[in-house]
Parts: structure tokens; C-alpha cells; sequence
């Protein structure tokens, strides 16, 4: 213990440093092991709850040892923040980050507002990366043929081998994620030359090829469009979830978010066609379920329509009519990875004139470039033992290929398979040489997610481990030593005058880069040809019994984050499900099947078999099974451990299990990989699982042999529609009577007020801001059984709730966080003063002085507070570096709830302090508000009238939930307004 | 018969009256757990404010220039030491004894401490890495108790008002008991500085200012 | 003698005089513990021995070990705690308040009736400290000066006030009790043959003389403390339904909780005195004293006691109903037909039917029917409880919060835990004190109930 006492310093605050600030006494690895046995102990000392020196107090004054700097770095002060830009490429698409740094760690990623793309929304994959940094279980040191090596032993292993493969004329393949990186494929570029046999293949998790071979045939360019969801007003989006998992869904939503302010005089309109229920299918204005074959002859009927042709397909009529109606300003998309689907949705977008307004093919974004056919051919390659080397960075194949096993026993015909995963998994298993690569927030790297803007991504804390970035190991091998930051710089160094059309020298393009963490640079444009259209043949004859639809959740993808506990314990958007993944069926599908929920099925598909518990969807189409991608991940078995271990746990996962199962062996790859439509048949085991859910019961409407007469529904939800609130701003918004009290109110706000409010119209439902709340505030994971028994200890969480019955159902989400009520009843009833009201709204948990009575969580009608029920665990050094210092980790038998940030509230004061100046609205963001794509959720001071939840609070769509209580909860609620005929209005809540 | 009965009466009002006294006359040196009040750690650099902070009247803050931005007023890093004692490496008035005596000042121990700490010998050449030294925290809040120094010094809080008057301490010593009624003594007076448009200090009496 | 007519049978049957009374108490604490005694001290320790492994393991590991969840944040533990609050009651009542009502009957029941209560009051007692999350520092629940400010407590909460119920509740009914026994202590004391027990006796019985100025002196202050006890009766349930009454929750938020739980709270005490007396009279020979009189005036108590908590139930759903508030209606449409229906319609069954039985006399003379029937109304009053407390709060307003709730066996075993601590307490109790008032039952030997008392 003594050694790692020493080392570890997260309890008394000025820490040993060297003089730049990246801390030489973090704990190693190995201390992180050490501990294992350790929890009490380990759990004292990093809890931040400093008991033992309690303890001791009693006998004799406890000794806390203050470790200054031996020299002091300027701009580094103990105790404060220092922000710095950068990009996290945790998500497929990247979010624009400012990182949060105190005390040499970063400890909280939050979305760079004025960055052009995802304009200050970080998703959620993103936000929970940080934890990844301090994974125990990464790789801190080179490994060859599976034991620990050091780089110049591999380096020398590596350049023989490769020169061996290049005289022996054998190939040498660069298997990576997409490369956006300029600088990076600046270095690949090299690395070919010098190694002549050296190609480079993309492939992406999720593959997006159809639609750039699609472009690729209509323009002569293999480019992925840039959408603009912010000038198209009638959007037809075919099984594209682009709100939540599709291309780029941060930068969507802000984008579509533009088109959706209520008071201009139209807003956009979003059509969803969809298998399964997505989070763009809960936001849709009109949602149409088919299945994939279904989707299939509508494409071409609807094109036929446009065309002018005749096509039978009702809803392809009425949407062609609109779609015509809407020429130029309208926008078709599908998430179909079909190139034929894809040529058409092409020349839809061509004929309404769409192409140069609403997607943009001259500046295309360069996302994904990954091409299915391409991977045929490497596959090809390797089983005929042409390759010689493979070298694989920032993708799994053996995981996310339909036919692992097959690609992992032919990487055998390999000798030389480099990994530069800095995680074990499937594919490491299979490679001899390991170099593992750096986290985003200990590298150098750019990246040009979309023409002509470059982000940047800077290292934030000194790598853990000896860990190198690809571009710093191809270049090692090449023969040029540099180290990581040069070998970024040096390349815009060269193209500088050529690319950064700007008066401004190379030194302050570059620190401006560097502290802006991005630039728009000059692009050579695309020479694209004039549209070629391309006939296509769909035979809309096949009928299928039953369809497989494969997608991507939200927070999972495609499983590069299945070793993330937040994200594993974030409740999926719509299904609320965490640590699992399922096969979901329609009411009717499963009724027609006597299916039940939890019941453990096999779905089969030819010799194929798959294991997943069915889940009951609302909203689904008939004759589908819905499964998630990105479960049964190796590694997750590492999660058997996870939560309080008492007589009556159960196991997150039984002893070498996975959380959930891989379901890639079911996408179908003939030419493209496809995701949807495999038919399949199944199998009842008779056996059960435990679905972990968050929430149970679904809708608003009373259990109907418990339904008074007088509320069959209750009014939590208000919602309404554009036309109405157009009429009547307060549409939809219910008040309750107005209530007489016959109290004189007893808190004065002569200071501020603070208050909040979300805009349900806005929200997506896509859970973010519950991982921003889950990083800002310490909150622990507490694993499925905790789950299961209702005990997750999410401060904010998202209800969801469904409308309408069979395939018509209507999603609404209601983000539900403690509601600071001015008449609180949780206030009154604790006996000990734990839970008090602030002189300025917020209602304050005050964890110290908590026994534990749990009084107010019963009495809270929200049910919004969280207990303790156990010593969470905190016995994992490494990773208790991501808590937040600020916020005291909460100990056994304490109650917590939303504090509203106050930590965030306080350092805003603070700070205005300092400068002498009066807070300002939106100096202060919460954790939640900050990470928002949608801007849903706004919080200010109620007592400055121009302040933008003041403006919210009058906004005739402003309505409190259970009001009628007397409560006044300081959080409200805009209406949720769909842009849809009244008489379409269908589930609406209580119409 | 009566008298045994009185007997055994007596007996229990003795023991009463024991109990009584034991109560009455318990252990006064009792001391309220958490109350550090009077701790004076001895430190590894004799360091004395008496002679810095009082003799030489350096401002607080050139060496604790943390308390103003900071949550931590800090301890000064060893560079800041070395901005004098790059020049002074002997004990007070030792330069004129030594003249008048006129032989050689001899280096105080305790300065060499700090060559030391920086991998340097006394006459300040190179010869070790060097590592920084670790001081005993003196004035320690519990950590549950959220306390930044900043709001504070920027509410010109004189530092003796918590730390007592340091500049006559050889050695530091914890004059306050830092028990939360002591901090609501102040918290409870209104403030000039600290008020709010309305001109209350309430929102210091909140417990989140505090505890979160 | 002869020409004497008896209009009411004696309320001490067996034709006692004063010697007898003395001799047939005090026998049972003189002679050798019988193997029931044994057995059923045994059966209470093990019960014991449970619950304090179920608590201690709940303590060491935390409240996780309960079967709570985030909505459903009480469930055994409360309801134990009104449960036995509840049986508390019968003790005050029956010598306090029928006391000053110059009730002769109760002299024979009395002294145990209060024993019962202070038991169940310390098993009461301890569950409000157990269900905390950190039960170390309940000290905080009590105002007392500190270094924090001073910080006090909320003395708007209902569970500040419970504090202060129930500490008074136990104090003064404990010194009722005790003080009720001095006569009967100084007797014991006088009969004890081993230095020991006189000296131990002697020191308790306060050297009571037994001289004409001390009975006075004593009667006067009993009737004093009588009128002090009586209050409390109403007092302490009304506290603990404040608990609920002043909450926000729909099923908790009643104003007919006061009145309601007290009746309850009679109801239940009743039983459980009858549950006890059965078994003691049987066990320890005192059909002469705790006579069917005795047990036919309990269950009357019951009878009438059953019929303000069938009112009370009746009242809630008509309150629902007439409130017109949907949540409030929801509430209780779900308590008779929702998830929980189960325990609604096992607590309506013992609490509604049980009593009715008691209008036959034929039946409330028939001890093992009494028996059985009072066992079933103490299960009924627990799952009152039980129905108050969990499906109030397992669905309440926003449904995506509503949940159900499972005991762990750490529950069930704290519940067994708390009645083998009262039969534990109880069982010692027979055998080291006076369990029946001999002072006062001699005031009331060869009474016939007439008025005219004459001693044969």
C-alpha cells in the first residue's frame, strides 16, 4: 500500500509534478492491480470523502502531506481548470471537444460551440471516451507474439519482416477505419514509397459504400454528399437514422434543429420510413413502417411517380406529390447500403433538383470512405496468400465482418499481422506484433471530417504507456525519428502556402489551430461529371416470412465501446434497455410467434445461429426482428465483477460470457454489406433472460383495470402540432386550476433564480446529456443487477413514452431530472436538514449531513433522487482519476439527486467575482444543457427577464409537470409540437 | 425489618451518587473529533513566516499566488524560493556578523534544503535530479467541505482572519478551530463586497455554497 | 352466605384469598421454568439470533440488501415499525385509560398488558434506526448543541416528531410499569430466600413498608401517572400517521390517517394482548385469573375497535372517489385490483371479517376460536401496513417510475428478528417478575361486580 499511497494524490490537491504538467506520480498499471484487494482502503482514499482522517481525528491529527511543483509551470495552477480544444474521434464521425483539464487530468469532454460541424454537441459516445483513457486493462507496452516486447526489439522485427514481404514481391496491406487525417495519409503515402507493395483499404464499422459507389456511377466521383438537413423543409428518410447513428447525427440534429424554430412562419418536415422504431422515427412528424423488401419497391415506385411514370405504392404517392411539391428545398435519404437503392435515391434528388441545395456533392463530407468491394477483394488476397503483412488500426475485422472466424483463420496465412489497438480484442488475438496506438487525448492528430475545414486533435495529459500513434510507427519504420507533434506539424509546415490560403504565417495558423481546435483550408475541387443516370432493375416480387433488420444504437455502434461501463449502463434511447441487446419483434409479430418479453430465442438464418432474449416493440413492422449490432464483444467479460457484490447478486454477465451477442454474422455481404432484409426463421429455447430496463411501464395510459374514470391519461407529455401553435401559441399546453394558497411564499429570490426548462420539441431523445450528468457529477455504474432491481443511480434520465397502438405508435421523451421545486416536498421531511432550500431556487442535497431516512425520496413525486444502497465501487484507481474533484463522490446510505451543477453555478460566481463583473445569462451551462445537439435544454436566472429560460418560462408552450400539486417546480417543459395535420394526429397524448 | 430496607435503599442512592460524580468529573480534556485547532506539524524546511512574512514583510501572495484564481492558495514551488534565494543561501544577519568578524558566512542548513530539493548544492551547481519537497498540510477541511480560496481573497478576506497572524509564527500554527460554526460567524455578517443586487449575503448561508 | 344470590360471576374465580393470590403469582417465578417455558424461550432466542445476523449483515453491507428500489423507498422496515407502535397501544390503554375508567377487570391483565407494551415499543423503536443509511449517526435525529453552527433539526419533520412520540411514549409508560409493580416487588422481596434476590428485589422495590402513608401516597401518584399515560394512547399513532398524512403521495396524503390508525393501533394491541393472555393463562395455570370475563371484554374492545378501521377503509375510498382526483382514485383502484391486490384483500379479510365473528358469545368464550382469530387479526393489521406503505409508493405519479417491490430473506429475517426479541423480553419477563398485579387483584377478590363486596 505504502508505495501507492505515495503516488497517488487525488485527496490532497497540490501534487508532485514535473515542470510540464503531465504527472509523472500517476498511478501505473500496476499500482491499479495492487489495489484490486484493496476496495475499503482504495475506496477511502479516492473517494474524496476523506473518512479515515476522520477517523483518526478522534486519536490524533491525521498528516496530509502538501506536495508542491518544484517549478511551476505558467499557466498551470493547482486546483484550476485549463480547457484546451481538441477532437475526439470516439464516434464514427468525431465531435469537436474542449477538454476539461485539472490537475494534469483531463477529467470532462464538453462540444466546442464555434466549431463549424458539430457546433458545440457531443454525442454520447464522445462524452463517455474519457473513461477509456484510464481503462486498467489497456495496452501500455508493445507486444510481440502475444508477450510484452519493447519498441526497438518490434521496431527491428517489423522493418526485417516488411523488407522480406517487399523482395518477396508479397503485399503489404494497410487495413484502417477511414483515414480523414491529412498529415496521416501524407504518412501512408510515404510508407508506399518506400515499401513498394504497400495498398491501403478502408473499412468502416457501418458501412456507407452504396452510396458512394452510387455517386461514383451518377458523378464520376466516389464521394459521401454533405446533407443539409438545415435547408431541406420536406426530408423523406428511408430507414436512415440520422438523428441518432447515421453519417454524422450531432451535426444533423443542430443542422435539423435550424429548420425547427417554432416561430418562424414554416418548419421543416421529417418523413421516417422504418423497420424498427428509431430515434429519427420518434422525432418523425410521420412515420411509415415497412420491411426491408417493402422499402425496397416503394424506392422505385416513388421514383417512377416523380418520374411521372405510374407507381401503385399509396404512401409513395402522396409522398411524391409532396416531395414535387417541395422541388429544390426538399431532401431524400436512405440508410439502405444498396447501391441500387442508392442510384435511385440519386436520381430522386436529381430530378427534384435537390443536388447543390440540399446536399452538397462539390465540398462532400469524407466521413466514410470505405468500399465493400474493395473488401471482397482483400479477403480474396489474404485466403490466396498474396499478403505478405497486414497491419490494422482502428478497426476489428475478425468482430465486424459477417465471416470472422473465416478472416481471423486466414490472417493465419500471414506471417506479419500488426495490430495498433491499445485494447485486446477479437483481432488482436490473431496478430503476432501489437503496437498499440494512443487515446485521442494523449495524441497529436487532423483530421477533415468535411472539405475544406481541418480539426484538431492535441494530447492533454502524457501518455500513459509507451503507446505510439500509427502515423509515429510507419514513420519509425520508414527510418525518420520524429516525435508525434512534428510529424503533424511539419506536414501543414510543407503544405501550408498550398493549402491555408491566409496572410497569416505558418507559426500563428498553427497556434491558432492548436487553441481553436479547428481551421477552414482550401480544397482542390472535385472534377465531377455531369449526372449520369443509371438504369436499375428491383424485383419487388420476393416475399419473405420473416425479415432481419441489423442497426447501430446509439451509444453502442458498432461496438468499438463495448468495454465502456457508461455506455453499456446508458439505457438505449428507445428501448431503455441497458447490458443487453435483443431481439425485438412487433406486438402482433411476437403474439402471431407467443413470444413474451424476456424469452430466450434463436434466430436462424442457413447454418447461422444466434441466442437473444425478445423484446416487445411498439411501432415496429410486422414480420420484422430488430437486433442491435456491437453486442458480445470479447472483453465484456471483464464486466462479471461489475457492481456491489452481496448474497443476493447476480452476475452482470456469467464468468466468460459477453454482454449481450454479436449478430454481425448475420449481415448479409453479397456486393455491399446489408444490414436489413435477411430472412429468417425462429426458434423458442425455453429458457428466459433478465431484460435490465430502466423503465417499465410505457405509456401514460392508466393500466385499464386500475384506470379512474376521471384521468384515463395522465397530462405529463403536452403536445400538439405546427398548425395549431400556429393559430394558438399556447396550444396544447394544459394548465391545471389555479391554486390558492393560503401561505405567504417563503422564499424571496432577491438574488438570482435559478431555474430551468426543456423544450420537448427540440429533445431527440438521444441521452447525452445523461453521460454528461453521469462524467460531471461522479455518478457511479452500478451494473445490470442494480438495474434490474430499479436501483440505477442516473441523476437525469429520459422517460419515454409511447402513443397510439400496433405499427402507428408515437414516441415522445421526456428528460426528467430533480425539479427544484420552490415548495419541495422533499424538504420538509428529512429530520436532519440534509435537504434544504437554497436562498436562490435550488433545492440542495447535502450529502454530509444525509443519515439516510429515504422520507424525501418517497415523497418526491418526480422520483427523481437516488440512494446509495451499497459502497459503489471506487477500488480502481486508474479509472477514479476521471472523477471530478469538485464534486464529493457520495459514500453508502446517502441520498443524491440533480443538484443542478451547482459545483459549475459556484465556480461561475467565483469567477465573476474575480473580474468584478456581474454574472451574465449563459455564463453558466450545465453539464446536461452543454453536451445538448438539440439545444433542448436551457437554464438561467428567472429573475433576469432577458435571460433565455426567462423567455422560454413565458413561452405560451411552457407548461410544469404535476403542477397541480403546488410543488412550483423551477424545471418546465415546452410542448412537444409535430409538424403534422391534426387529423393525422393519431396517438397524440390526450388529445 | 424497616431498618434492612433503608439499608438497601442507602445503597442504591450511593450508587446514584457515584454514577453522579463519574458523569460530573469525566475527562476535560475532551476534544471534539475533527478539531485540529493548535496543530503546529513540524515541517521539513524550518521555514519561519516570523521572519518572511513579518520581518521581511513579503506580501502573502508572492509566494501563495494561488489564492486568488485558485481553489488553492498553494505552496510556493520551489522556483519561487530560489527568486531570493538564489542570493541568500546563508541564515539571517549572518553576511554582517561574519564581516565584522571578517571570515567566510556560513550557508544555513536549511537553505541548502532548498538547493537540495532542486538538485543543486549550495554554491548552485548541478548535481542531482532533485525532487520536490513534501510539506505537512496544516489547515485541513474535510473533504466533504468544498472551500476555495478565491472567492475569498477576492472578497478582500484578510488571510489572518483564518490563518491568524502567521507573520509572528516561527513555526505554523492552526489558530481556528475551522469548525463549521466558525465559518458561519462570517458568513452570517453582511458583506459590502459580497452582496447581491438585492444587498443580501443569504446565498452564504445556503449549505451547497459548501457542501456538493 | 347462603341467601347469597350472585348476580355476575367473580372477577377472580377459584374462591382465592390473599395468601393464595400471592402464593399462585409468585410460584411461577419461584418454581423451576416448565419445558414449554424452555421451549418456547428457545424458539424466541433463535428468532432473536436472526434477526441480529439479518441486521448486522444489512448494516455491514448496506440497504441494498433490502428488496427497495429507487421508488419504492420503505416497505418491511416501516411497516414493522407502525406494526409494532401499534401493538404498543393495548398496554397504556387498558391501565391508563380503563384505570381511570375504574375498570376492575383489567387488574389481572394489567401489569403484563404493560410489559407488552414497552416490549413491543423497544422493538418499535429499533427500526427507525436500522432503516437509516447510516444508522451510526441517528445521535443526529436529536437536537442537542454542536459545532456546526449550531445546526439544528427540522423540526417540521414527521419523523422529528416520531423521535420525540416514542421517547416519551416508552418513558412514561416504562415508569407506569414499573412504578405499578413496587407493592408486588416489596412482596417478592420479602418472600425471596437467596441473598441475591432480596438484595436485588430490595433495591427495586424502592423500601417500600407497605405502611398505610405509602399505599396512600402510592394510589395518588398511580392516578396521576394514569391521567399522564392516558393522553399518549391518542398521541403517539396520531405522531406516526403524520408520517404519512403529511406527505405529498396519493394513499399517504389523508387527513383520516389519525383517528384511523389509532383505532388500528387498539385494534391490533387487543389482539395481540389476547394472543399472549391465551397463551400465558394456559401455559402458567391462571385460568382463574385471566378468567373468559377477561377475554370476552377484549374482544369486544375488538369488535368495536374493528368497526372504526372497516369505517376508516370505507372512508379512504369514498374520499378518492368524491376527491375527484385521478391519482388519488388510481391509487386505490390499484390497491384492491392492481399487482399488490393480494395483500389489499389478506388485510380487508383478517381486519373486516375476523371481528364479526366476535358478535357470537358462544365464540368469544371459546378460547382457542378467540385463539386463532386474534392471530389473524394481528396478520391483518401488519398488512395494512404493509398495503399503506408499498403500493402507495410503488406506483405513484409519473409511471416511468413505477416499479415493484420483493423482500430479501435479510427482510423477512429482521421481521421473525423483531417478534423473537418480544417473546424473548416477554418470556423473562414471567419468569423474574410479579406478572400479575397481586396487589391489585386482591383489591378485587370475591368482587362481584354488583357493588357489593364482601369478603368470605
Amino acid at each position: 500500500m505504502s508505495e501507492f499511497k505515495k503516488k497517488y494524490y487525488i485527496s490532497h490537491e497540490e501534487k508532485a509534478c514535473e515542470t510540464n504538467c503531465t504527472c509523472s506520480d500517476l498511478p501505473s498499471v500496476e499500482d491499479a492491480k495492487l489495489t484490486a484487494g484493496f476496495t475499503r482502503r482504495s475506496f477511502l482514499k479516492t473517494s474524496g470523502f476523506s473518512f479515515a482522517a476522520f477517523m483518526v481525528a478522534c486519536s490524533k491529527t491525521p498528516v496530509q502531506k502538501a506536495i508542491p511543483f518544484l517549478i511551476q509551470p505558467e499557466e498551470v495552477l493547482p486546483g484550476k481548470a485549463i480547457w484546451y480544444a481538441s477532437t475526439s474521434f470516439a464516434c464514427d464521425a468525431g465531435c469537436a471537444v474542449h477538454v476539461k483539464n485539472r490537475d494534469g487530468r483531463p477529467i470532462k469532454l464538453e462540444g466546442n460551440p464555434n466549431h463549424p460541424m458539430t457546433q458545440g454537441g457531443l454525442c454520447a459516445q464522445c462524452q463517455a471516451s474519457l473513461i477509456e483513457l484510464y481503462d486498467s486493462k489497456r495496452i501500455l507496452v508493445p507486444q510481440l507474439n502475444g508477450n510484452k516486447s519493447d519498441w526497438k526489439t518490434v521496431d527491428k522485427t517489423v522493418v526485417k519482416h516488411l523488407r522480406k514481404v517487399r523482395d518477396a514481391g508479397k503485399e503489404i496491406i494497410i487495413l484502417t477505419g477511414t483515414v480523414n487525417s491529412p498529415s496521416l495519409l501524407h504518412t501512408i503515402k510515404k510508407f508506399k514509397k518506400k515499401f513498394k507493395t504497400v495498398s491501403h483499404v478502408h473499412i468502416d464499422d457501418y458501412s456507407y459504400s452504396a452510396i458512394l459507389d452510387a455517386h461514383e456511377k451518377n458523378y464520376g466521383q466516389r464521394i459521401l454528399p454533405k446533407y443539409r438537413f438545415d435547408k431541406a423543409d420536406f426530408i423523406v428518410s428511408i430507414d436512415a437514422d440520422f438523428l441518432g447513428s447515421w453519417v454524422s447525427p450531432i451535426q444533423f440534429t443542430k443542422d435539423f434543429q435550424k429548420n425547427r424554430k417554432l416561430d418562424s412562419k414554416q418548419i421543416s418536415k421529417l418523413i421516417q420510413v422504418e423497420s424498427r422504431m428509431s430515434i429519427t422515427g420518434a422525432k418523425a412528424d410521420e412515420r411509415i413502417a415497412m420491411t426491408p423488401t417493402e422499402m425496397k419497391s416503394f424506392m422505385s415506385d416513388l421514383d417512377a411517380i416523380i418520374q411521372g411514370e405510374m407507381g401503385t405504392n399509396p404512401h409513395a404517392k402522396k409522398l411524391a406529390k409532396m416531395l414535387k411539391h417541395h422541388r429544390g428545398n426538399s431532401l431524400v435519404i436512405s440508410g439502405i447500403n444498396d447501391i441500387k437503392i442508392q442510384l435511385i435515391v440519386n436520381r430522386i434528388n436529381q430530378n427534384l433538383g435537390n443536388v447543390g441545395r440540399t446536399l452538397d456533392i462539390k465540398k462532400p463530407s469524407r466521413l466514410f470512405a470505405g468500399s465493400d468491394s474493395s473488401i471482397h477483394s482483400l479477403i480474396a488476397k489474404i485466403e490466396s496468400g498474396m499478403v505478405g503483412a497486414l497491419m490494422i488500426s482502428g478497426t476489428n475485422p475478425v468482430y465486424i465482418l459477417p465471416k470472422g472466424e473465416q478472416f481471423a483463420s486466414s490472417m493465419g496465412k500471414v506471417d506479419l499481422c500488426i495490430s495498433f489497438s491499445d485494447m485486446q480484442n477479437e483481432t488482436t488475438a490473431n496478430c503476432n506484433v501489437i503496437a498499440p496506438g494512443l487515446h485521442d487525448l494523449e495524441s497529436w492528430n487532423d483530421a477533415e471530417q468535411t472539405t475544406g475545414i481541418l480539426s484538431m486533435t492535441q494530447p492533454v495529459i502524457r501518455p500513459f504507456g509507451e503507446n505510439r500513434s500509427l502515423r509515429q510507427s510507419l514513420s519509425t519504420w520508414m527510418g525518420l525519428k520524429k516525435d508525434e507533434r512534428d510529424l503533424v506539424r511539419n506536414y501543414w509546415k510543407k503544405v501550408f502556402t498550398s493549402r491555408v490560403k491566409s496572410g497569416k504565417t505558418f507559426t500563428r495558423f498553427w497556434n491558432e489551430l492548436v487553441h481553436d481546435g479547428f481551421s477552414t483550408i482550401s480544397s482542390k475541387r472535385k472534377l465531377l461529371t455531369r449526372f449520369k443516370d443509371q438504369q436499375v432493375k428491383i424485383d419487388t416480387r420476393q416475399k419473405n416470412e420473416l425479415e432481419l433488420v441489423l442497426f447501430q444504437s446509439s451509444q453502442m455502434g458498432h461496438g468499438r465501446h463495448a468495454e465502456n461501463p457508461w455506455l453499456q449502463e446508458l439505457p438505449d434511447p428507445i428501448t431503455k434497455l441497458t447490458w443487453d441487446n435483443v431481439a425485438s419483434f412487433s406486438p402482433k409479430t411476437a403474439g402471431a410467434y407467443h413470444l413474451e418479453k424476456g424469452d430466450l430465442i434463436e434466430i436462424i438464418s442457413g447454418k447461422i445461429k444466434i441466442k437473444l432474449p425478445v423484446f416487445i416493440q411498439p411501432g415496429q413492422k410486422n414480420n420484422t426482428v430488430a437486433a442491435a449490432l456491437g453486442y458480445g464483444r470479447k472483453g465484456t467479460e471483464r464486466f462479471h465483477e461489475i457492481g456491489p457484490n452481496w448474497l443476493e447478486k447476480k452476475d452482470t454477465v456469467k464468468k466468460g460470457e459477453t454482454v449481450g451477442s454479436s449478430v454481425s454474422s448475420m449481415i448479409l455481404f453479397d456486393e455491399n454489406f446489408q444490414y436489413g432484409g435477411l430472412p429468417v426463421t425462429i426458434e423458442k429455447t425455453g429458457k428466459t433472460w433478465d431484460l435490465a430496463l430502466t423503465q417499465t411501464y410505457n405509456t401514460l395510459t392508466n393500466p385499464e383495470k386500475t384506470s379512474p374514470a376521471s384521468m384515463p391519461v395522465r397530462p405529463f407529455i403536452q403536445e400538439t402540432t405546427f398548425n395549431k401553435i400556429q393559430k394558438n401559441p399556447t396550444a396544447g399546453s394544459h394548465h391545471g386550476h389555479p391554486i390558492t394558497t393560503l401561505w405567504e411564499d417563503d422564499h424571496t429570490y432577491e438574488g438570482h433564480h435559478w431555474g430551468m426548462a426543456v423544450d420537448l420539441s427540440s429533445c431527440t431523445g438521444c441521452s447525452s446529456c445523461i453521460v454528461g450528468c453521469q462524467v460531471e457529477n461522479n455518478v457511479p455504474v452500478v451494473g445490470k443487477d442494480e438495474v434490474l432491481r430499479k436501483r440505477d443511480m442516473a441523476w437525469l434520465r429520459m422517460d419515454r413514452y409511447y402513443s397510439g397502438d400496433g405499427e402507428n405508435v408515437d414516441v415522445s421523451f421526456q428528460a426528467m431530472m430533480c425539479q427544484h421545486c420552490d415548495n419541495a416536498p422533499c424538504e420538509p421531511v428529512c429530520p436532519v436538514l440534509a435537504t434544504v432550500h437554497s436562498s436562490e431556487g435550488l433545492n440542495q442535497q447535502i450529502y454530509n449531513r444525509c443519515v439516510g431516512t429515504r422520507f424525501c425520496a418517497n415523497n418526491c413525486p418526480y422520483k427523481v433522487r437516488r440512494f446509495n444502497w451499497f459502497d459503489y465501487a471506487h477500488d480502481d484507481v486508474m479509472e477514479n482519476m476521471v472523477l471530478n474533484p469538485d464534486v464529493t463522490v457520495r459514500s453508502r446510505g446517502v441520498m443524491e439527486k440533480c443538484s443542478m451543477c451547482v459545483q459549475r453555478i459556484q465556480e461561475a460566481k467565483f469567477e465573476a467575482k474575480r473580474l468584478r463583473v456581474p454574472l451574465k445569462d449563459g455564463d453558466i451551462k450545465l453539464a446536461c444543457e452543454q453536451s445538448c445537439p438539440a439545444d433542448a435544454i436551457a437554464f438561467g436566472d428567472l429573475n433576469d427577464p432577458e435571460s433565455r429560460i426567462s423567455k422560454m418560462t413565458q413561452s405560451g408552450r411552457h407548461y410544469k409537470v404535476l403542477e397541480e400539486l403546488n410543488v412550483e417546480p423551477t424545471v418546465g417543459y415546452l410542448t412537444n409540437v409535430r409538424n403534422r395535420d391534426a387529423d393525422e394526429g393519431k396517438g397524440e397524448h390526450h388529445g | 425489618m424497616d431498618k434492612g430496607l433503608n439499608k438497601q435503599f442507602s445503597y442504591m442512592i450511593a450508587m446514584l451518587v457515584i454514577i453522579g460524580f463519574v458523569m460530573i468529573f469525566k475527562n476535560s480534556t475532551f476534544h471534539i473529533p475533527g478539531n485540529q485547532q493548535d496543530y503546529a506539524p513540524e515541517q521539513p524546511i524550518a521555514f519561519s513566516h516570523q521572519l518572511h512574512a513579518g520581518e521581511m514583510e513579503i506580501n502573502c501572495q508572492y509566494c501563495h499566488f494561488g489564492a486568488e484564481d485558485s481553489k488553492h492558495a498553494g505552496i510556493p514551488p520551489a522556483n519561487v524560493c530560489m527568486n531570493c534565494h538564489k542570493f541568500v543561501n546563508n541564515t539571517f544577519n549572518e553576511t554582517r556578523l561574519a564581516d565584522q568578524e571578517n571570515r567566510e558566512p556560513i550557508a544555513s542548513s536549511e537553505i541548502a534544503k532548498i538547493y537540495a530539493s532542486l538538485g543543486l548544492s549550495i554554491l548552485g551547481e548541478k548535481v542531482s535530479s532533485g525532487k520536490p519537497t513534501e510539506w505537512v498540510k496544516v489547515h485541513n477541511v474535510p473533504d466533504f467541505v468544498f472551500f476555495s480560496h478565491k472567492p475569498h481573497v477576492n472578497a478582500g478576506v484578510d488571510c489572518a482572519k483564518c490563518h491568524g497572524d502567521v507573520s509572528t509564527m516561527t513555526r505554523v500554527k492552526q489558530v481556528e478551530d475551522l469548525s463549521m460554526g466558525w465559518c458561519l460567524d462570517c458568513h452570517r455578517q453582511d458583506h459590502k463586497s459580497l452582496q447581491n443586487s438585492a444587498g443580501r449575503t443569504a446565498q452564504l448561508q445556503d449549505c451547497a455554497s459548501c457542501h456538493y | 352466605m347462603a341467601n347469597q344470590i350472585s348476580v355476575r360471576e367473580p372477577q377472580i374465580h377459584g374462591n382465592k384469598n390473599h395468601a393464595d393470590v400471592t402464593q399462585d403469582v409468585c410460584n411461577i417465578m419461584d418454581r423451576k421454568p416448565t419445558w414449554l417455558w424452555w421451549l418456547g424461550f428457545g424458539l424466541a432466542l433463535s428468532a432473536l439470533a436472526l434477526g441480529l445476523v439479518s441486521v448486522s449483515y444489512q448494516i455491514a453491507t448496506g440497504i441494498g440488501t433490502w428488496g427497495l428500489n429507487k421508488t419504492v423507498g420503505w416497505a418491511f422496515d416501516i411497516t414493522n415499525f407502525v406494526f409494532w407502535v401499534g401493538i404498543g397501544h393495548a398496554g397504556t390503554l387498558i391501565s391508563a385509560i380503563l384505570f381511570l375508567f375504574r375498570q376492575k377487570w383489567r387488574t389481572s391483565i394489567n401489569r403484563s398488558a404493560e410489559a407488552m407494551t414497552i416490549f413491543a415499543v423497544i422493538c418499535a423503536g429499533l427500526f427507525p434506526i436500522i432503516h437509516m443509511g447510516r444508522p451510526w449517526l441517528a445521535y443526529w435525529m436529536f437536537p442537542y448543541p454542536n459545532f456546526r453552527g449550531p445546526l439544528w433539526i427540522n423540526f417540521r419533520s414527521p419523523l422529528a416528531w416520531d423521535v420525540f412520540a416514542i421517547g416519551t411514549y416508552l418513558i412514561i409508560s416504562a415508569t407506569f410499569w414499573y412504578f405499578g409493580m413496587i407493592p408486588d416487588l416489596a412482596t417478592v422481596r420479602d418472600r425471596a430466600k437467596s441473598k441475591l434476590k432480596k438484595f436485588f428485589f430490595g433495591v427495586l422495590s424502592l423500601g417500600w413498608n407497605g405502611s398505610f402513608r405509602v399505599w396512600h401516597r402510592y394510589e395518588t401518584v398511580y392516578a396521576l401517572l394514569a391521567g399522564l399515560a392516558a393522553p399518549l394512547v391518542v398521541s403517539v399513532h396520531t405522531v406516526v400517521s403524520f408520517d404519512f398524512a403529511t406527505s405529498a403521495i396519493p394513499g399517504w396524503h389523508t387527513t383520516t390517517f389519525p383517528p384511523y390508525f389509532v383505532a388500528g393501533a387498539v385494534f391490533s394491541g387487543f389482539a395481540m394482548v389476547l394472543t399472549l393472555m391465551i397463551i400465558a393463562r394456559k401455559t402458567l395455570q391462571l385460568e382463574d385469573y385471566i378468567t373468559l370475563n377477561h377475554i370476552e371484554n377484549m374482544t369486544k374492545v375488538i369488535i368495536l375497535t374493528g368497526g372504526i378501521v372497516t369505517l376508516s377503509y370505507a372512508t379512504e375510498f369514498f374520499m378518492a372517489w368524491y376527491s375527484g382526483n385521478g391519482y388519488e382514485q388510481f391509487v386505490f383502484l390499484n390497491r384492491a385490483l392492481g399487482p399488490f391486490a393480494w395483500a389489499y384483500w389478506i388485510m380487508v379479510g383478517c381486519n373486516l371479517i375476523t371481528p364479526q365473528f366476535f358478535w357470537f358469545r358462544s365464540i368469544r368464550r371459546n378460547v382457542v376460536l378467540v385463539f386463532i382469530l386474534s392471530i389473524f387479526v394481528n396478520i391483518g393489521m401488519w398488512f395494512e401496513r404493509f398495503v399503506i406503505i408499498v403500493t402507495s409508493l410503488h406506483r405513484d405519479f409519473l409511471p416511468s417510475s413505477w416499479s415493484m417491490y420483493t423482500p430479501t430473506w435479510v427482510e423477512i429475517g429482521t421481521l421473525i428478528g423483531s417478534f423473537g426479541l418480544f417473546f424473548t423480553l416477554f418470556l423473562l419477563f414471567i419468569r423474574t417478575m410479579p406478572m400479575i398485579s397481586m396487589g391489585e387483584v386482591k383489591s378485587v377478590l370475591h368482587y362481584r361486580g354488583n357493588g357489593d363486596n364482601q369478603n368470605g
